[in-house]
């Protein structure tokens, strides 16, 4: 395993020079953030990250429509599911907006 | 269809916490159709578990199945072949499923992974609503399909109530009042005459009867 965060992301955002390279971030690519299921976000704490996150382009101009609010409702059906033992993990949907100028690093990190 | 809903966790959790190794079985019917207990939900409940089971530090593991019905013991025959070394079972059926393994294997320990709601119709993506209480005597023949029982909350045979001033309930205004449905529909099929006829009172023993409700079917058992 690379590091302890998985990020998940829609293919259509840019992201930043040299975040592939980050040896604590693991990223994967998802033709949409609504492709994501409830039970990868659980593999993936399985495997033992401590921080998941699902990065999905801002409300409004997802490709699917809707994709980018399904992502946001699995994760948290992730943390409902397993309620007093989701404490401790970050298990986070962040919205993108697709043009330059934002990083995902500093959404991700922002806290 | 029975509806259900997968438990809390932590309750089917405190069930198992104390084995090793446990069967997590699904049902492929009503609860699979529902989406509380068919592949998908058997794949999840096990991966959380495990995860719950290293994250308290226990010697444990979660193995999944999904049978095609847990109702019929047809179909429970083959739950021995997946019970090697495992100490319980937690269905993801409904409470009949349960009963059944429960009685089939009475040494095996079987826990409900579910609650068990109710006789009820899927509305649209993720919505069930009750339409059946299973009373054992139907009677939706003179209120044009529509069941009070199930859909009026004080269950009035000779509706509807005096708080039904408008088309919503006056018990749950969220829904509209079964009898207001009834009186336009029978309107609309010109059976409004059938009310003059007053329903009366109903044979409870029909629903409760003495211990579990029992069909048998003479020209299918020999
Ligand atoms: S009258 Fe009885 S059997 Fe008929 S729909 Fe209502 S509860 Fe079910
Ligand atoms: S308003 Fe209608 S549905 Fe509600 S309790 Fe009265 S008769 Fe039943």
């Amino acid at each position: 395993m690379k590091g302890k965060t998985l990020v998940f992301v829609c293919r259509e955002l840019v992201l930043e020079d040299g975040i592939k390279d980050r040896e604590d971030i693991v990223l994967k690519t998802l033709d949409c953030a609504g492709d994501l299921t409830v039970f990868e976000v659980l593999k993936a704490l399985e495997e033992g990250f401590q921080q998941v996150f699902v990065v999905g382009c801002k409300k409004g101009t997802c490709k699917s429509r809707i994709g980018n609010l399904r992502a946001e409702k699995r994760m948290a059906t992730v943390k409902r599911y397993l309620g007093k033992w989701a404490e401790g993990y970050r298990l986070e949907m962040v919205y993108l907006s697709k043009e330059k100028g934002q990083t995902l690093l500093d959404q991700v990190f922002k806290a | 269809m029975v509806i259900t809903e997968l438990k809390p966790i932590e309750k089917i959790w405190q069930n198992i916490a104390g084995f090793r190794k446990v069967l997590v079985l699904g049902c492929r019917g009503c609860s699979g159709i529902c989406s509380t207990g068919g592949d998908r939900e058997v794949k999840l409940l096990v991966s959380a578990l495990n995860l719950i089971a290293e994250k308290e530090g226990k010697n444990f593991i979660a193995l999944g199945q999904t049978l095609i019905r847990q109702c019929d013991p047809v179909a429970l025959k083959v739950l021995p072949e997946f019970l090697k070394e495992v100490e319980a079972v937690v269905s993801l059926a409904c409470g009949v499923g349960v009963n059944l393994i429960a009685d089939l294997y009475p040494d095996l320990k079987v826990y409900p992974g579910t609650d068990t709601l109710f006789i009820g119709a899927h509305l649209g993506f993720g919505v069930w609503e009750e339409r059946c209480r299973a009373c054992g005597d139907c009677f939706i023949d003179k209120t044009a399909g529509l069941c009070p029982i199930a859909r009026c909350p004080k269950g009035l045979l000779n509706g509807p109530c005096g708080g039904s001033q408008t088309e919503r309930c006056e018990v749950n205004p969220e829904i509209s009042c079964v009898w207001y449905e009834i009186i336009i529909r029978l309107e609309k099929r010109g059976e409004l005459a059938s009310l003059d006829e007053i329903i009366g009172p109903k044979d409870w023993r029909s629903t409760f009867g003495e211990g579990p409700r029992r069909r048998q079917r003479e020209d299918l058992t020999f």
